[in-house]
């Protein structure tokens, strides 16, 4: 069921967040504890029901489609994941799979809709619903790739205050 | 739409319909061929209401779809923030930077 208002562990984290990047760093423990287990499960189920919702909208009573799109979402896990991904970057590339499969329900319903004698707003609707699906989607391969690129191990030097990170090939 | 008694006593069928923004009332008929109007005015009528019903929870099925990929999207930022800043970056300008060390 899809939530509208953020829960207060939300809004603590977001607190912490704010907190620490302000340079508090008594924020810090309380952030690494509030990250437990439960969090990361919740978000994890999220996407699963979130993909589940859009293979039935996509396959409606269609087996072979139901078993294809499966098919397609186990193969692009097994493309894009790398053997150094931690649980962020797990949890990232569930997210694109979904906006992925997000997208193509989005085109499939625009298409499907034409020559259907929708009015123009219903039209404009399907059309706005597959442009913010791109963008969805296009946000989550960034965030993906932002995060596998910043999270890599690093050395920080400084040579006459100048400060330089030499990322780690891994 | 509906019918309208006229001042010489007969029965008219009228349909209203929006031209450019103003409503304008058109006549129909009298007699059996505006009761045919009327019975084709009504189907048309129940059609489009069942489409507009149709619509409504398509749309509303879509808008729930959304809400998923969004409260999922707003977790993942989230975390992604946290991570980040354990990780000991910040924000500057939108951008993620890592903090310079203190010696």
């Amino acid at each position: 069921v899809p939530r509208t208002r953020k829960t207060d562990k939300q809004a603590d984290i977001e607190r912490l967040i704010e907190r620490a990047e302000r340079g508090d760093e008594s924020a810090l423990p309380a952030l690494r504890e509030s990250l437990e287990p439960e969090v990361w499960q919740q978000v994890g189920n999220l996407a699963m029901q979130a993909r589940a919702a859009l293979t039935r909208a996509l396959s409606g009573d269609s087996v072979f489609i139901r078993e294809a799109v499966n098919q397609r979402l186990r193969d692009m896990r097994e493309e894009l994941e790398l053997p150094t991904d931690g649980e962020l970057e797990r949890l990232l590339l569930d997210q694109v799979r979904s906006s992925w499969l997000a997208l193509h329900h989005a085109e499939a319903v625009r298409n499907q809709s034409l020559g259907t004698g929708l009015t123009i707003p219903q039209a404009e609707f399907n059309e706005r619903r597959v442009t913010q699906c791109q963008k969805r989607y296009l946000a989550a391969i960034k965030t993906l790739a932002q995060v596998r690129r910043l999270m890599r191990p690093f050395i920080q030097v400084n040579i006459a205050e100048k400060q330089t990170n030499l990322t780690l090939n891994r | 739409m509906g019918w309208e008694r006229r001042e010489r006593g007969g029965l008219y069928y009228t349909r209203s319909r929006r031209v450019g923004g103003r409503v304008v009332r058109e006549y129909v008929g009298a007699g059996e061929l505006a009761r045919l109007a009327e019975l084709l005015d009504a189907e048309e009528r129940e059609e489009r209401e069942e489409q507009a019903a149709e619509w409504k929870a398509e749309r509303r099925r879509l808008d729930d779809l959304d809400a998923q990929l969004n409260d999922m999207a707003d977790e993942c930022r989230r975390l992604v923030a946290a991570q980040l800043v354990l990780a000991g970056y910040h924000r500057h300008k939108g951008q993620w930077r890592l903090r310079r060390a203190e010696d």
